[in-house]
């Protein structure tokens, strides 16, 4: 049966409850306001994909997928290789997600993705370039998200960074590039910090999000910088509170950026340990 | 995709390009419950098809798809873009509507649809990888998924695709023989019933070579059953085991 939106069914006792509880730094899965669920980043999960990454955080999960062809620049940026980005809600995943073209939740997602990858110059694209003009790199990264139990946006930001790290390019293509993977320049990690009241706390849950006044996602880079920013919901922010968001992304952005950058390594010795011995 | 002649796909010694036997089925894994969201969910592996099934249901289907005497099955096959070798664009295609369909009707007679009057039941198939044979592994996911909702069902369906390669019968084709080779005859079954409910053919085939084939699948479906109802004890059975103490 489909389940009863939380809101619905348990509405303003439900957002005391809540609120009780953050004034304990408290939530009610048990974790602090500052705290992300676990975290499982699973790379090369679709090996017909040049690149493919699932992540699991906490119940929600993600699928990023990587395919690299050749083809035409852009008219305006002759000398440089296209990054494409898309996002699909696949039906299974939420009672409220609908089959074919993602909704504006949807395209916001993947649009945070693509920003923050994009504007922090994650991927030098003057890099990907065959013959200017005529022929560059086209880098297809197209984001499933399989189960939504909270922050997809997240989730979606992790999978994606660790589907191009460990993404390998088809042969001709790194024949006429002369290497064979895409070198990142930054890391790009977007951090979600959701209000509640006068409450902020990392990572939504699914339930926490019927209740959010306002959502704000920032992509920091591994220097520190910020790539891209979305504040999305009716709600409004304080200064003040923006500039706790901004801190607590850069934060947890180190954190989760570990984690990939640890798993990303390790799948990338195992891969080329197979590789040596074949 | 590679061109691969007959002698390629099958060699002197009976062995098809991956290095199976002509009887020789690929590796069918199966996973329940995968998903959170969904009300029943089966993850499926067979060869490298990696194909995930969500059903989502039975819920009050909208007045003007109502049946007044039975349930309305809905069934959405959808290949993701980087699941293919060429990069599969996201607009939803023709073969894919085709493919819907004839999944939703190999599923439909084993449904017990006149249990749940007036509502809907949605299956949804996500193609994460394909690899030749996506309507047969989707339909072993959407079976298990079907039964871990806990829809009422008369058995479970199963299916695996026949093909012909250098004039001989192999089953369970992959993408190599499915395109290269000089017939693909998929089959679903309900393997309790003894009852076919998908068949197309795309090839040429004699009246003995159908025969065979679908003997063939016979054999092939009755094993692969027994991995979807391993898989639904796996998760169920420690929930029915009484309890100690």
């Amino acid at each position: 049966m489909r389940r009863p939106s939380f809101q619905g069914s348990l509405g303003q006792d439900y957002l005391e409850f809540l609120l009780a509880k953050f004034k304990s730094n408290e939530r009610v899965d048990g974790r602090a306001l500052d705290q992300y669920r676990k975290l499982e980043v699973l790379p090369g999960v679709v090996p017909k994909a040049d690149g493919s990454a699932q992540v699991k955080l906490g119940e929600t999960q993600v699928l990023a997928g990587i395919k690299i062809t050749s083809g035409a620049p852009y008219a305006d940026t002759p000398d440089e290789g296209v990054l494409t980005v898309g996002m699909d809600l696949a039906p299974f995943a939420h009672p409220d997600f609908q089959p074919g073209p993602p909704d504006e939740r949807g395209i916001g997602w993947g649009r945070v993705v693509d920003r923050g990858i994009r504007e922090g110059k994650a991927i030098d694209l003057g890099s990907l370039v065959i013959e200017e003009g005529k022929k560059v790199v086209i880098i297809w990264l197209d984001i499933t998200v399989l189960n939504h139990e909270g922050n997809a946006q997240d989730a979606s930001s992790i999978a994606a960074l660790a589907a191009l790290m460990t993404a390998k390019f088809p042969p001709d293509i790194a024949e006429s590039l002369g290497k064979d993977s895409i070198e990142l320049a930054h890391y790009p990690i977007s951090v979600t910090v959701g209000k509640i009241g006068d409450y902020l706390m990392v990572d939504p849950s699914l339930e926490e999000e019927d209740y959010l006044d306002s959502e704000l996602s920032i992509t920091t880079l591994e220097d520190g910088r910020v790539s891209s920013m979305q504040k999305i919901l009716s709600g409004a922010l304080t200064e003040d509170e923006v500039l706790r968001c901004v801190e607590l992304a850069k934060e947890k952005g180190e954190e989760l950026r570990a984690a990939v950058m640890d798993v990303a390594k390790k799948y990338k010795s195992a891969e080329e340990k197979k590789v040596n011995e074949e | 995709m590679a061109r691969l002649s007959q002698e390629e796909l099958l060699t002197d010694e009976g062995i098809r390009s991956d290095g199976r036997k002509i009887d020789e089925a690929r590796p069918f894994e199966v996973e329940v419950g995968v998903l959170t969201q969904a009300d029943g969910s089966a993850l499926v592996r067979q060869g490298k098809n990696l194909i995930l099934a969500g059903v989502m249901g039975p819920y009050e289907a909208e007045r003007h798809s109502q049946y007044l005497d039975r349930s309305s099955l809905r069934v959405r096959y959808h290949m993701q873009p980087y699941s293919t070798n060429e990069r599969k664009s996201p607009t939803y295609s023709r073969r894919e509507i085709e493919l819907s369909r004839a999944i939703r009707e190999a599923l439909e007679p084993a449904v017990i649809l006149t249990e749940l009057p007036r509502t809907q039941i949605d299956v949804f198939v996500e193609v994460l990888q394909a690899d030749g044979g996506t309507r047969c592994a989707s339909v072993n996911a959407a079976s298990v998924a079907l039964a871990d909702a806990g829809i009422p069902m008369r058995d479970l369906v199963t299916a695996v695709a026949i093909g012909k390669v250098r004039d001989t019968l192999v089953v369970d084709i992959n993408d190599l023989e499915d395109e290269n080779g000089q017939a693909d005859f998929p089959i679903a079954m309900m393997p309790n019933k003894g009852k076919i409910t998908l068949l197309q053919m795309n090839g040429l085939l004699t009246q003995d070579e159908i025969k065979r084939s679908v003997d063939m699948a016979k054999r092939v479906i009755d094993s692969l059953y027994v991995v979807q109802v391993n898989a639904l004890k796996k998760k169920y059975a420690p929930l029915a085991a009484p309890n100690e103490g």
